[in-house]
């Protein structure tokens, strides 16, 4: 499904020098459901997902997903993110000026899915998350933890072939992160693929595989 | 993707900001109208100065009836005042110049509608009198300004109506006690068409009968100096001729004709400019003087006018540099705030934009939201003006279209600015 080849990334620092991410950099993934990339703070997870996801193009090497050669390309890579991936950032990343229905039904005014359906589709989103309640309360009435929820469900909302996580659980207690975890394991089992950026031991568990960065380079861990 | 539904939760976190940002431009662009209305005008009147003055010279015409004693025995006079009579008619239909006769004397008019602004002492160095009761006919009367004007200079002057018909003066006739008047613009709602007013006028009562309104901003130069505007005057056309005194008319009656023309004889006189032009207008005066034996007249050139008219242009433009300078630093503060307030909706709607973006929204499409974003304020603005200036009744429509190119400009290259931003943060992933 995903493979990227040769990559290349560096970030210019304000200071005129180069920051380098990855050298050379090779990532796989086919039959695997699930994937966890472990790494140190500031290793290059969010970024590693960020070139996958298509949010970053500014890299040497190449992507292919399903086969498929991917240009660097704004629009090119929004259409896959639209209609294959759904993620949920390591920030919550919450919209302060609309309730939890409306941050959730973000995704679907974006496929352009009409009214009833939104409704109905959020409504399951916000069940499989424990979030049915809330529904018309504002972020800034939520925990950390239900704001991470409401970032889950809005990526899981479309049911996107490929769900990209971001420490999806950094902020949630431990009987939370169970729940996230059954979630997690439940999209599996439907068909969902994930790429877990995470530090937590059981979230990495659930997966099938795991993978380190480490010194600019990923390495399969087991 | 629903844009109003954007524009919704843009207004709820944001509208403070728009507020300002629309005040801002609604202020600017009216301060733009505000000059170019006032360019248009004094194009407008430099146009019409230039049009009455140049090719032109201007005497003036004075009597030598300056003893009080001479003056009175002259009135006495039936014959002195037929006298006069000639003398004006001769004046009055000379081909060889314009007289222009134009005098300010105020008329009382009884219970009085208009306020003080109409008093005849309203804006000049006196003390404005009111209404004030006459202790012999115990009537209430105010003195109201009042131009005395001859169908020379009325078309000298290029006087035109806003509403009513023009005086027929042919038909203006003293001795009916009846006279049709103009009114000038700032009378509108307080006399109309058909009213009557009852004054008195030298002495003598006279009925006015409204006929017409003056158009607004109308102005002569009275006494060859800066221009008068008859907004707040009542204009009373002079006979067209004058007739002489038979010897049955009353004392005061003919005191009354006596006092009219020795001020309608008084008048500025128009020529073509020419090399010998004074000495043509000296040998023509002396000739009606002798026609007519009046005698008791001196010439005198208004020269300084047209220093005082250049004086008044260079005034006029330093003005409009100044003006010009004030708006153009306006535009630059203007721009500069209005910068920093995009600046700061941008980092507000930037998570926005990029929620779109993370959720698979083209570029165009949130290129749209951010359009609107940032453009409705200028939509806004530009129809606040129209309906400002439709309201408070200063619309033109050609100021409008060079609003609408200034407000363009001025929102593109804002829009360029955060185009180029959201450009960048959309490749970067918005990291
Ligand atoms: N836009 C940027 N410009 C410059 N440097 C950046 C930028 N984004 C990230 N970096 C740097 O790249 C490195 C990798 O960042 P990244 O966010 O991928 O780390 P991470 O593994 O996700 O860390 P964490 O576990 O803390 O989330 C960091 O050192 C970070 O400072
Ligand atoms: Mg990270």
């Amino acid at each position: 499904m995903i493979q990227l080849n040769g990559i290349n990334k560096k970030y210019i620092l304000p200071n005129g020098k180069e920051q380098i991410i990855f050298k050379d950099l090779n990532f796989y993934m086919q039959e695997e459901r699930s994937l966890a990339i472990l790494g140190r703070s500031g290793s290059g997870k969010t970024t590693l997902l960020n070139i996958i996801a298509g949010l970053d193009i500014k890299y040497k090497g190449k992507y292919y997903f399903d086969n498929r050669l991917l240009p660097k390309n704004i629009d090119e890579m929004s259409s896959l993110r639209l209609e294959d991936i759904g993620i949920i950032t390591q920030n919550y990343n919450l919209l302060y000026d609309r309730n939890i229905f409306n941050n959730v039904a973000i995704t679907l005014h974006c496929l352009g899915t009409n009214k009833k359906d939104i409704g109905k589709k959020v409504k399951h989103a916000l069940e499989i998350v424990g979030l049915t309640d809330h529904k018309y309360k504002y972020p800034n009435e939520l925990s950390g933890g239900e704001s991470q929820r409401v970032a889950i469900a809005r990526a899981i909302v479309k049911q996107p072939r490929l769900l990209i996580a971001d420490e999806p659980t950094g902020a949630l207690d431990e009987e939370t992160e169970k729940d996230i975890l059954k979630v997690f394991k439940n999209l599996q089992e439907i068909g969902h693929k994930l790429i877990i950026a995470t530090h937590s031991r059981s979230i990495a568990s659930i997966c099938e595989k795991e993978y380190l960065i480490k010194n600019n380079d990923l390495t399969l861990v087991r | 993707m629903n844009i109003f539904r954007e524009i919704r939760f843009y207004f709820k976190k944001n509208s403070l900001l728009f507020f300002l940002e629309l005040i801002i431009l609604t202020l600017f662009l009216t301060l733009v109208y505000v000059f170019a209305l006032f360019t248009i005008g004094i194009n407008e009147k430099t146009d019409k100065i230039e049009n009455i003055y140049n090719g032109k010279e201007i005497y003036r015409l004075i009597d030598k009836l300056e003893d009080p004693e001479e003056f009175s025995d002259f009135l006495n006079s039936k014959s002195s005042v037929s006298v006069l009579s000639n003398f004006y008619n001769e004046l009055d239909t000379d081909k060889n110049f314009q007289f222009l006769s134009v005098f300010d004397q105020f008329i009382p008019i009884e219970n009085f509608k208009g306020d003080n602004t109409f008093d005849y002492a309203y804006g000049e160095d006196m003390e404005v009198k009111g209404k004030y009761k006459d202790e012999i006919s115990k009537k209430i009367y105010q003195n109201a300004k009042s131009m005395q004007m001859n169908k020379n200079s009325f078309k000298f002057y290029d006087i035109e109506l806003a509403r009513g018909k023009e005086i027929d003066w042919e038909k203006v006739d003293y001795s009916t006690g009846r006279i049709p008047i103009l009114l000038g613009n700032d009378y509108s709602g307080i006399y109309d068409v058909g009213d009557v007013l009852i004054g008195d006028y030298y002495g003598k009562d006279f009925k006015f009968e409204v006929v017409g309104f003056i158009k607004r901003n109308t102005y002569i130069f009275y006494n060859g100096s800066s221009e008068k505007y008859l907004d707040n005057y009542i204009v009373v056309p002079y006979p067209l001729r004058l007739s002489k005194i038979d010897n049955e008319m009353g004392d005061m009656e003919s005191e009354f004709y006596g006092i009219l023309y020795s001020a309608m004889i008084n008048g500025d006189i128009a020529i073509e400019k020419s090399g010998n032009s004074l000495q043509t207008l000296l040998k023509n005066l002396d000739r009606i003087s002798q026609k007519t034996s009046f005698d008791k007249y001196t010439i005198i050139g208004v020269r300084n006018f047209v220093v005082q008219y250049n004086n008044m242009i260079a005034a006029i433009n330093n003005n409009k540099k100044i003006i010009l300078f004030l708006l153009i630093l306006n535009l630059i503060i203007m721009f500069i705030i209005l910068k920093g307030i995009s600046h700061f909706i941008y980092s507000k709607r930037k998570k926005v934009y990029y929620l779109y973006f993370l959720n698979g929204c083209n570029k165009g499409e949130i290129y749209k939201i951010f359009s609107i974003d940032l453009i409705l304020p200028y939509i806004l603005a530009f129809i606040l003006n129209i309906i400002i200036t439709w309201k408070y009744k200063f619309f033109d429509e050609m100021i409008l279209i060079i609003l609408a190119i200034i407000i363009f400009l001025v929102f593109s290259v804002i829009y360029r600015i955060f185009i180029k931003k959201l450009h960048k943060d959309l490749e970067n992933g918005f990291r």
